[in-house]
């Protein structure tokens, strides 16, 4: 079944915070690159344009669940990277925990089937 | 290449963070869209598509902000003036941030202020210390002067409360309160602006409790006191036209305490009876707690009943006779000089009514003065008070001198730093904040500091005894004063920060950077200002000092004046014979001598005498006298000098030498010549040189003809002159115009008695022999006031060495500071010159010459400093014409002993900055970078 890009906004607001944590798991990079990740993963059914997503950035570096640092590369403009913190990974797993018991039950309960 | 960073800047607007986090973002935001722009270009699209699609990735720019700003921690949020106008939750968002901002960075910059507080500790000590002492100087005089002048009496209203004050200049100098029986029949009806009047008494009754008797004060007052005080009493009633009728049975209010004390606060108490010399009062009422008025000792209120003559004559008698108070409170709306006004009409009135007394009115330049109650009490004081006060001020505006120098100096130092902050991000209005951040809490501090130094000196105060301070027992630290000082810390504090903020204005600022912290307050005008305000120190201190200088030398005039007796060795103690047991006069007379005739077989007495007026009390009256052989001119005013009773062996026992003739003795018996004695003012005034020994005095009893005598009139033959007598100040403050005369108690008994015992036997062991004894002769008769002459004396001087004690405390401290102040500029001057000096001892300037030249920098300073102190002396001299004794206000020892003093330490302080100079490194400083 091809998979609908999921436009409603409290639906992306909610993941929101998981999605950007989950792909900082892999590794650090910089915001653009996260928004691009997020998009290939979801393989298009998720994506977050920079209006959505910067902010998601801005709020979890300032609850320093993730920390940001430029970076210049030669040639290049300065970045900021994230990565992860120790309560940031801590978070993911919270919130990989308790989206996981919803989805589990939205399934149940809405006779949904694998895809 | 599009500008990605002026793109998001110019949609995204002023979002109120701070600039640091907003460059953050807009960095970041044009960063990502910078990137999906390339990426765009990289998968082929055209330029013009790549870019309206990354317009299109942010669709609204408001929403965007207004979640940054939601997202943004308290710990960023600045307000942010120039924002656009907002409503609603953006506008909600933002009072807060504005909130958060106010606190969590003023929080911010207040851990900043303490750091740099600690870091540079010598600064932090130094200007808290100098606060503590200033401020607090500052705060214990203002607490006296509160205390004793300021704060209203404890009666309703009572700054409406007038006094009507006779006076008499050419025979008593000093302003008088008290007024004559006649004033409270005719005054009410002529002085319409004032509406309740009152009269009273002093008056002291022995009082026996617990087989004790006990001299006691009260208050013999009429009717209409309780409607002037607008106090009634809290048990019972006050007194009624009926109680003060003559005879009409006797009356006793009491006071709260008293009551509390005889009674143990029994509310039966009302109705019963106390015995006041003898006599039985019945209790009709109890004055609520904490009521006082015009003496704290006040115990009891009783009728005041004037006599028939009182009431209905005009004589010289009833209108000449001195010794009641009369009171009033002013009509809502009048004035005092209304008051005055009407008065002095119905005075004038009065003067062509009574064509007899009006001779006497017109001869002494009677008048009467309407002044405020509470001013009346605290006229002697206030002079010397106010002048403290200004000391005080003086000493304060010394300190804040240095430490404005002081933090000018800092702050110059730490331009750099500031410029980097400034740089960074921080918004001008955050500096200022912080700066002023900093002196506020170490002014503060300092304020606080002040508080205990303050306390120290109040107690200090205390401890003296302020006998003669109207309202002493008032002064204690109360929160007006916290508050005072607080509020001045404070001021002090933000005036500082705002002036060295000032001072750093954004030009000197880039300056600073470039010349790597030597900038910021340099520059001839801050030059010259340093300088004129070392000056100004000096100056101030010179004043200060000349006046402690004119206090302390007027202080050893007055220990070494002559007071006419010699106190050492002399025990006193007063007592009076109530009419109720010693009616008439050889009653009197039997228990004088009976009581001498112990006292003096007591061992260790050398002499004893009794007399009405004791040197330093606050004893006896005074009469009208006239030599026998003295033509007095018409409208010439007549002499009214101290009237003093004495047995023979008194004046000896005092040590008042005798001038010429003899003193009184065995011979001058009641059936014998009248005698005198006068002193040698009186002797003068008469006499002038000429011998008036076997010559006639009498008391004068026509007023309008002070030369007429008849078969009534009482003669006293002079037998001897004394040497004059200071009755009540060693300064001659209270004496009378024209000195004393005495006369023999054998002839003349008294009924208020002080008897002056000479002995060298410990005071104490004395004193009880002395109460055994009188208790031997009559149990219920109560000793009291009873001390050695040196401590009468010493009262005297209370407040004179408190307040020189004062006085030169602020002189020193205002020394100490100006002299650090003085050292502080020229340390900095040597620290700004140091590359000019450096180059002279490389081109061969030996040390000598270059702490010449940095000594003579001060000496100058010095000798301005000098002059102009020297000069503001001289001008204020007549504000202390009050206070010195024996010597001028311009006296030139004093000013050239000051000036001296204050060079010399003024010099000293130059010296270390001086040799600080001599050992700059040339090699050093001209490679400095």
């Amino acid at each position: 079944m091809e998979a609908t890009p999921i436009k409603e906004a409290a639906l992306k607001k909610g993941t929101a915070e998981l999605l950007v944590l989950a792909q900082l798991e892999q590794g650090p990079t910089h915001g653009y690159d996260i928004a691009r990740r997020i998009e290939a993963r979801s393989e298009g059914a998720v994506s977050f344009n920079v209006a959505s997503l910067y902010p998601v950035l801005y709020r979890l570096e300032h609850r320093k669940l993730i920390s940001g640092r430029w970076v210049e590369k030669a040639g290049q403009r300065r970045r900021r990277y994230y990565q992860l913190t120790p309560s940031g990974k801590k978070s993911l797993a919270a919130q990989r925990a308790s989206w996981g018991a919803f989805m589990t039950g939205v399934q149940r309960a809405a006779g949904l089937g694998y895809a | 290449m599009r500008d990605f960073k002026a793109y998001v800047r110019s949609r995204l607007g002023p979002s109120g963070l701070s600039v640091e986090e907003e460059l953050k973002i807009v960095e970041e935001l044009a960063g990502q869209l910078e990137d999906l722009h390339q990426s765009l270009l990289d998968r082929g699209h055209s330029v013009d598509d790549a870019w309206a699609r990354v317009q299109r990735e942010i669709p609204d720019w408001d929403k965007l902000r207004t979640d940054l700003v939601a997202a943004a921690p308290l710990v960023e949020r600045l307000a942010h003036p120039g924002a656009a106008p907002f409503a609603g939750p953006v506008k909600q968002a933002f009072m807060t941030r504005l909130l958060d901002a106010c606190t969590r960075g003023a929080l911010q910059d207040l851990k900043l202020a303490l750091r740099s507080a600690r870091k540079d500790r010598g600064f932090a000590l130094t200007v808290l210390l100098t606060l503590a002492v200033c401020l607090g100087a500052n705060a214990a005089i203002f607490t006296v002067v509160y205390s004793v002048l300021l704060r209203p009496l404890a009666l309703p209203d009572a700054e409406r409360i007038v006094v009507f004050a006779d006076q008499f200049p050419t025979i008593d100098p000093n302003f008088s309160l008290l007024t004559n029986a006649r004033s409270f029949f005719d005054r009410p009806r002529a002085v319409p602006a004032v509406e309740d009047q009152a009269m009273f008494r002093t008056t002291r009754r022995a009082i026996v409790r617990d087989e004790r008797a006990e001299q006691t004060s009260g208050l013999e007052v009429t009717p209409s006191f309780f409607t002037l005080v607008r106090t009634a009493p809290a048990l019972g009633r006050a007194f009624t036209e009926a109680d003060a009728e003559a005879g009409n049975g006797q009356r006793v209010i009491l006071s709260h305490g008293f009551w509390q004390q005889a009674f143990a606060a029994d509310p039966g108490a009302i109705g019963r009876e106390l015995e006041l010399d003898g006599r039985r009062f019945t209790i009709v009422g109890v004055m609520p707690a904490g009521f006082w008025f015009f003496d704290r000792d006040v115990r009891f209120w009783l009728p005041l009943t004037f006599t028939q003559a009182q009431r209905l004559e005009d004589t010289g008698t009833t209108r000449l006779t001195y010794g009641w108070y009369q009171v009033g409170r002013l009509r809502p709306g009048a004035e005092v000089a209304e008051a005055q006004a009407q008065i002095d009409t119905l005075n004038a009135a009065n003067s062509a009514a009574f064509k007899d007394i009006a001779p006497i009115w017109a001869s002494t330049h009677f008048h009467t003065i309407v002044v405020r109650l509470h001013e009346a009490l605290v006229r002697d004081v206030s002079g010397i008070l106010y002048l403290l006060w200004g000391g005080a001020a003086f000493v304060l505006l010394i300190g804040a001198i240095n430490i404005a120098n002081l933090t000018l100096a800092r702050s110059s130092v730490r331009a750099r730093e500031l410029a980097t902050r400034l740089a960074i991000g921080a918004s001008g209005l955050r500096l200022v904040r912080l700066l002023t951040l900093e002196s506020v809490l170490l002014s503060t501090l300092g304020g606080i500091v002040s508080l205990g130094v303050a306390a120290a000196i109040v107690r200090a105060i205390q401890a003296q005894s302020l006998a003669s301070v109207p309202n002493a027992e008032r002064i204690g630290l109360d929160w007006t004063v916290v508050a005072f000082t607080l509020a001045s810390a404070l001021s002090v504090g933000a005036l500082i920060g705002l002036g060295s903020a000032a001072g750093l204005r954004a030009p000197s600022l880039s300056r600073a950077l470039g010349e790597q912290g030597k900038g910021g307050t340099r520059g001839r005008g801050a030059r010259t200002l340093r300088r004129g305000l070392v000056v100004a120190q000096i100056a101030i201190s010179v004043v200060l000092l000349v006046g402690a200088g004119l206090l302390l030398a007027s202080f050893r005039n007055l220990l070494r004046a002559d007071p006419g007796f010699v106190g050492d060795s002399v025990l006193t103690a007063a007592f009076s014979l109530p009419q109720q047991r010693y009616a008439d006069e050889t009653a009197l007379r039997s228990f004088a001598d009976r009581l001498l005739g112990s006292i003096r077989a007591l061992p260790g007495v050398e002499s004893a005498g009794l007399t009405s007026n004791i040197p330093m009390g606050s004893y006896g009256g005074w009469g009208p006298i006239i030599a026998d052989d003295y033509e007095a001119a018409p409208g010439e005013s007549v002499v009214s000098p101290w009237r003093i009773l004495v047995t023979p062996k008194y004046l000896e026992t005092m040590g008042t030498p005798l001038v010429r003739g003899r003193a009184f003795d065995e011979r001058d018996r009641a059936d014998g010549e009248h005698v005198m004695l006068i002193d040698e003012s009186l002797a003068k005034r008469f006499w002038g040189d000429a011998d008036p020994i076997g010559t006639r005095m009498y008391r004068p009893t026509y007023p309008d003809d002070l030369n007429r005598t008849d078969e009534k009139t009482q003669f006293y033959t002079v037998v001897g002159i004394v040497r004059d007598v200071q009755l009540r100040d060693l300064a001659g403050k209270g004496a009378r115009a024209f000195g004393s005369f005495y006369l023999p108690q054998a002839q003349w008994p008294e009924r208020n008695e002080v008897i002056a015992i000479k002995t060298r036997a410990s005071p104490e062991t004395l004193m009880n022999a002395v109460r055994a004894e009188v208790a031997k002769l009559d149990p219920q008769l109560p000793l009291f006031d009873a001390r050695p002459m040196i401590e009468r004396t010493d009262l005297s001087l209370a407040s004179r060495k408190l307040a020189l004690g004062l006085a030169a405390t602020f002189g020193v401290v205002a020394l100490l500071l100006a002299a650090l102040g003085i050292y502080g500029v020229l340390a900095y001057l040597v620290a700004q010159r140091r590359r000019e000096i450096g180059i002279r001892i490389a081109l061969g300037s030996s040390p000598r010459a270059v702490f010449s030249l940095v000594l003579g920098e001060g000496l100058w300073l010095t000798i301005a400093g000098l002059l102009f102190g020297v000069a503001g002396a001289v001008a204020v001299a007549r504000g202390l014409e009050d206070q010195v004794f024996g010597i001028a206000p311009t006296d030139p020892v004093v000013l050239a002993a000051v000036a001296l003093v204050t060079g010399a330490i003024a010099l000293l302080a130059c010296v270390s900055p001086a040799v600080r100079a001599t050992r700059v490194d040339p090699i050093v400083v001209l490679t400095e970078p």
